[in-house]
Parts: C-alpha cells; structure tokens; sequence
C-alpha cells in the first residue's frame, strides 16, 4: 500500500464495494390541457400570485403604475433589472443593494427567461442584466412575461438553460411560511407580493 | 432542554403527559395528512411518479461512486470548491476552518437536516462564531434552544404565545408580549430582524435537496426565501448534504420535485426551486465570491453496503411521521435525536449505533402507513423490523424483552402445544375482563397498561377461525 487513503478515497473504497447495475425506468410527464397559457394563468393565481394581461410591451409603463396604485404603493421606488428597463422609458431605476444605498427600491421589476404552465412558476437566471437580490429583497416583485416564453412542463424550462447560470430560481407564488402553528402568511423572508404581467404579443 | 435516544420511554411518557404538545400535534397531523391526500388527488399520474421517483433514487444509489465524481468535476468547473468529510467530526472542521479563513463572525444559516446531525451549531459557537438559524422554525427553536421536532416543520410543537415570549426576551423588548398578538405580526418580527441576519453576515450555509451530477449544482427547496438569501448576500456559500443526495439531471429532480412538496405539505411545488453552480460569474455584483460544498459520509456509505441500503433514497419529506400514529402520539423530541418518526427509526440507531438508541425500532405497530405514503418507496416497516433483529444480535435490548422472546419462540415452535396454551389463555383474560369490557391491568405487566388496555378475547383465536375458514373454502 501506498500513501494513506484520505477521506475522499475511504469514501470511495466503501461506495466501489456497494454499486450495483442500472434500474429500469421510465419518464412520465403530468399530463396537461392544451391551452397552456389559461392553465399557466389558473395555477399561477392558486399560488397567490397576481396576474394582469396587456397586449403589448408598449403598454408596461401603465400596467406597472396602475398595479402599484392598486396595492398603494405608487410612491415606492423601483428596481428594474438592466435586462428590461429599456421597456420602462424615463423611468427613475433605484438600486437594491443589500447595503449602502439610501433609498433602497421596495420594489423590483424582472424579466424572466421561462414560465411553467404545470406549476404556475416563473423561471429567473442570474446574470449581470437579472441579479438574484432583485427576486429576494423587494417586498413586491413584478416579473414580465410574455406568452411565447410560456412552456408546459419542468423539463421544458431547464431545457432552455445551457449553460447554468450562478442561480437558477423557479419562483411559484410569493414568500410564505407556516412554521407557526401550520397557519400561512405570506412574505417571510421574500417578497410578500408577485405580480406577473403578460404580454399576448411581442 | 436536551433530549436523549437513549432516553426515549421517558421522553414519549412526558410527551404523552404534554397537554400543549397534544393539542400542537392534533392540529399538525390532521393538517399535513389532509393536505397532503387533496395534493395526491389532484394529480392522477402520482402513483406513477411516486414509482418512478423510487426507481430515479435506488438507480442513483447503485451508481453512486461514478454521479458523485461527476458531480464534483462540475462544481470545480463551475469555480466552486468540494469538500468530503468522513464523519461529523471532519464536517465540523472543514466547516469551521472555511468559516475562520474568513475572520468572518456572523454566519447566516439556512434550514439544513445534515447540519443538525453533525452538530455543526454548538461547534460554531464555541468557536466563536455567530450562527443565526434563518428559517423561521429553525429560528423559533434556536431561541428556544431546543432541538427540531418535525424535520420540515421544526417549530410545530410551539404555540404562537411561545414564539411571542421568545421574541420579546430574545430582541430585548418586552412590549411585544403584548403586541404580537397575532401570527402576521410575529411573522413581520422575524423578518425585521432577520434581515438584518442576512445583510451583515459573512457567509451564508445552507442544504441541499439534490445534487446534479451533470452540472455540478445543488438544488434547494424553501418557501420562505431565506436560503435564497443566504446563498447570495455573504460573500461566502456553504452547502452542506450527504453524499446520497445525487441524481443524474434536472430530468431526474423534475420528477423528485413533483412527489417531494405533495408529500410534505400538499403544495405541488414549493415556493423556491432555486439551482446553485459555483461562485458569482465576471460581471455581476451579487452572489458569493466563494462556493464550497460539503459532502458528508457520516455513515452512509457503510450503509449502502446494509441491509438498510433503501434508506438512502430518502427525500426527507416527513411524510412518514406525519402519517405514523405514534410519531401522532408523542411528536418528534420524545425521538430523541434530529431525524424523528419512522425514518428516524432507521437512521438514528444506524448513525449513533444501536447501544444508544435501543428503543427506537420498538416504537412502531407495524401498520405500514409509512411506507404506503412514501414517496420513494422506501419499505420502512421492513427496515425497522431489521433494526429490531439487529438490535437483538447486538443484544442491546431489555433483559426482560429478550426473556419474553426465548419464551414465546420455545411455545412458537411447538404449534399444537401453542394451540392449546392460547386457547386456555384466551379463556384466562375473558374471566379476568368485565363482560365486553378490555382489560386494564394484568400482573407483571403494568408498565405495559399505562397507556394501552387490551380489548378482552371474544373467545375462538385467530388459529380455530382460520381453520374454519379454510375448511370453509374447500
Ligand atoms: S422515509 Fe420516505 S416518507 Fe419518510 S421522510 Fe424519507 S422520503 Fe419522506
């Protein structure tokens, strides 16, 4: 024998004398209504999301003022992610840093690179132009969708990923926590609200 | 309050004595069974998936050695740094040294079942170190320094008047006995202060629910968002999972998500699926510039090699306990340890040896609900009927209990003798027995009697029924 085995190769040594052949097995998928985007739409609202339609991107600075107004929260400032704040024209874009910046936005407006009509979900990939922070920190998240981004199952929206990203976040509904005597409340550590505007054309 | 395996009679007679304990476990069992039996309703293909998620699990287990080399090229492909420990003792080191290379003193920490088998947190803080437990259960009993009781709802024997006292000694302001009155107010507490938590620490640690072999990520569900946090504030993350935890592909994890959140809480997917790979990519300004996981044997790969290999597949969904009717009965403390009900059945006695936990597979009527809810098909009856033949081999159960077996198997073998003996002995209780009634005490066997009585014998035994019945059937 040589050098004495570390952790790493007694780990190994025992797994090697435990392997076994591979299991037989197949992939089923739930099986889902046609209309994928009035089924992404049902589910996304049992999550406690909310959900507004426009026709077209023109449209978002109103939807996002109208939808502020309506949770009274005209006056807060907003986060836009560099990936879409060219759809928000004139808009003032604050920062959400974690530290340091006075005011901080409370709330955040996102793209996103997927919704899944199976869950109601959408799917958030960190990058320069979508950091992480803005889909955790705001109390109020408004993420974009548009329809053509709207595929049926899981698989169908891992599949659009290539290569990972630092963070992958499939977001369904807003923050929630029932650790006190199995009652939900919403916004625990996330955002307390998830808005999600659709957009029919692109 | 310290709980002990070894001490697990006692422990579940106190529990039984418990009245706010009882009414916390009331609420939460009919909770997650109904939930969980409405979620299973609304999806047809379940069964299906439930089927397939066990095969995805028990594949992954024969081919463990070849996904855990994979998985760990792609987490150093993607910039992030492996770590294999050997036993809790080697995890809590490698741990600490990462945490003290950083002179860092606050850690935020997110919901982490390996953890807690490690003993990680009294390791940190008698370092030195300032771990703060981030979900909102894990935080309640921090304060409470207690240990887990459920494994996705640790708090659940907690009332909301408990968490308020807590809250108000711990932030040092005893108004809010009197104002956090109501469970949104108590919620908002921890979230004002736990976001302080998020912003100042160092590094963030968190579990696993999976590991991707192909892509080197690790996957972890929340409802909350504080493992979110926790992985992209600090300037350093830390995941922490056992080496069984991984699958081939995001393919695989689809399926294990879709029976995971169903059998844990009736929700068809948790609120944050979120799949981290490696360290923050050039260019961006958030998430950590250190990405380190842990991966823990601790006893897991001696137990691919046992009789208890199945055990492994566990997605740790607490399924099992919520549908166990003695896990009902006297919740998880009495357990002892982190890992409570019929799983923890299994692996408490496998990873602390049978000597200090004797009792734990005795705790359990074989009525095998447990492994019909399971999402991965786990037999846990069977496996705990394993432990209790270990533990006899082992001879670490009670004298008396050994006793009672010799005598039973020397009757046992003798099935004329046997017969006759139980129908003398049937005859014996329904004298002893009012009419009708069930007995409620017998000689020597009193201990037995304090929490059960025995319906009285109506008579003929299993043995003269059967007889009729296959006499019947000719
Ligand atoms: S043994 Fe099965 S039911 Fe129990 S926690 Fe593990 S996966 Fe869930």
């Amino acid at each position: 024998m040589g050098l004495p085995m570390n952790s790493r190769d007694r780990i190994f040594a025992t797994l090697r004398a435990a392997t076994a052949g591979p299991v037989a097995m197949t992939h089923t998928r739930p099986h889902l209504d046609d209309d994928l985007a009035a089924l992404f739409e049902t589910r996304a609202l049992t999550t406690a999301a909310t959900l507004d339609h426009i026709a077209t991107a023109a449209g978002l600075p109103d939807a996002l003022t109208s939808y502020l107004a309506s949770i009274a929260q005209a006056e807060a400032g907003i986060a836009f992610a560099p990936a879409i704040v060219d759809l928000f024209p004139g808009a003032r874009n604050l920062p959400i840093r974690p530290n340091g910046a006075d005011p901080v936005a409370e709330v955040a407006v996102t793209g996103c690179v997927a919704a899944v009509a199976e869950t109601g979900s959408v799917l958030l990939a960190s990058s320069p132009d979508h950091p992480t922070t803005l889909n955790f920190l705001p109390e109020t998240h408004v993420v974009i969708v548009r329809a053509e981004q709207i595929v049926a199952h899981l698989e169908d929206a891992w599949a659009l990923i290539d290569p990972m990203p630092r963070a992958l976040n499939l977001v369904t509904g807003p923050s929630r926590t029932a650790d006190i005597e199995q009652t939900l409340q919403l916004g625990a550590h996330g955002p307390r609200r998830l808005h999600l505007i659709l957009i029919a054309d692109r | 309050m310290k709980f002990s395996p070894i001490e697990f009679r006692s422990q579940a007679e106190a529990a039984l004595r418990d009245d706010t304990l009882q009414a916390a476990l009331k609420r939460a069992r009919s909770g997650f069974v109904d939930k969980r039996a409405k979620a299973v309703a609304a999806l047809p293909e379940f069964e299906l998936l439930r089927a397939e998620a066990s095969a995805i699990r028990a594949d992954a287990l024969n081919r463990l050695p070849t996904l855990l080399e994979e998985f760990e090229a792609g987490v150093i492909a993607a910039g992030g740094q492996v770590h294999w420990a050997i036993d809790a003792a080697e995890a809590r080191k490698i741990v600490l040294d990462i945490a003290r290379c950083h002179e860092s003193c606050r850690i935020a920490k997110g919901k982490s079942m390996v953890a807690e088998e490690i003993g990680l947190n009294p390791a940190l803080e008698d370092a030195g170190i300032n771990v703060v437990e981030t979900d909102l259960g894990e935080y309640i009993i921090q304060l409470a320094q207690e240990p887990p009781s459920h494994i996705v709802a640790p708090a659940i024997h907690k009332t909301r008047e408990q968490v308020a006292a807590l809250f108000a000694r711990h932030h040092e302001r005893a108004e809010l006995l009197t104002e956090l009155t109501g469970i949104p107010e108590l919620v908002d507490e921890a979230r004002r202060v736990l976001r302080e938590t998020f912003l100042s620490a160092d590094v963030g640690i968190t579990g696993a629910n999976f590991l991707v072999a192909d892509s080197g990520s690790t996957v972890l569900v929340t409802n909350e968002g504080n493992g979110d946090l926790c992985s992209t504030l600090p300037k350093t993350h830390i995941v922490l999972a056992g080496i069984e935890k991984v699958v081939p592909s995001m393919t695989e994890v689809s399926t294990l998500l879709r029976v995971l959140a169903r059998s844990a809480t009736g929700q068809p997917l948790t609120t944050y699926t979120s799949v981290f790979t490696g360290p923050r990519r050039a260019g961006e300004d958030f998430g950590p510039e250190e990405f380190h996981v842990v991966l823990v044997d601790n006893g897991r790969a001696a137990m691919l090699g046992s009789e208890f290999r199945d055990m492994l597949r566990c997605i740790r969904c607490g399924a099992c306990m919520n549908h166990c009717p003695v896990y009902g009965a006297i919740g998880g403390h009495a357990y002892g340890w982190v890992y409570p009900g019929p799983m923890g059945q299994v692996l408490t006695p496998w990873l602390l040896g049978p000597e200090r936990a004797p009792d734990l597979a005795h705790a359990c009527t074989m009525n095998g609900h447990c492994a019909q809810v399971c999402p991965v098909g786990i037999p846990l009856p069977d496996l705990i009927r394993a432990m209790r033949v270990r533990e006899h081999e082992s001879h670490v159960n009670h004298v008396a209990e050994r006793w009672v077996f010799r005598q039973w198997a020397w009757w046992a073998k003798r099935p004329r003798l046997y017969g006759w003996a139980l129908r003398k002995k049937a005859r014996w209780l329904r004298r002893l027995a009012r009419p009708g009634g069930a007995l409620r005490k017998l000689p020597v066997w009193s201990g037995w009697f304090r929490s059960r009585d025995l319906p009285t014998p109506q008579g003929r035994t299993l043995r003269d029924l059967m007889r009729e019945k296959l006499r019947g059937s000719q």
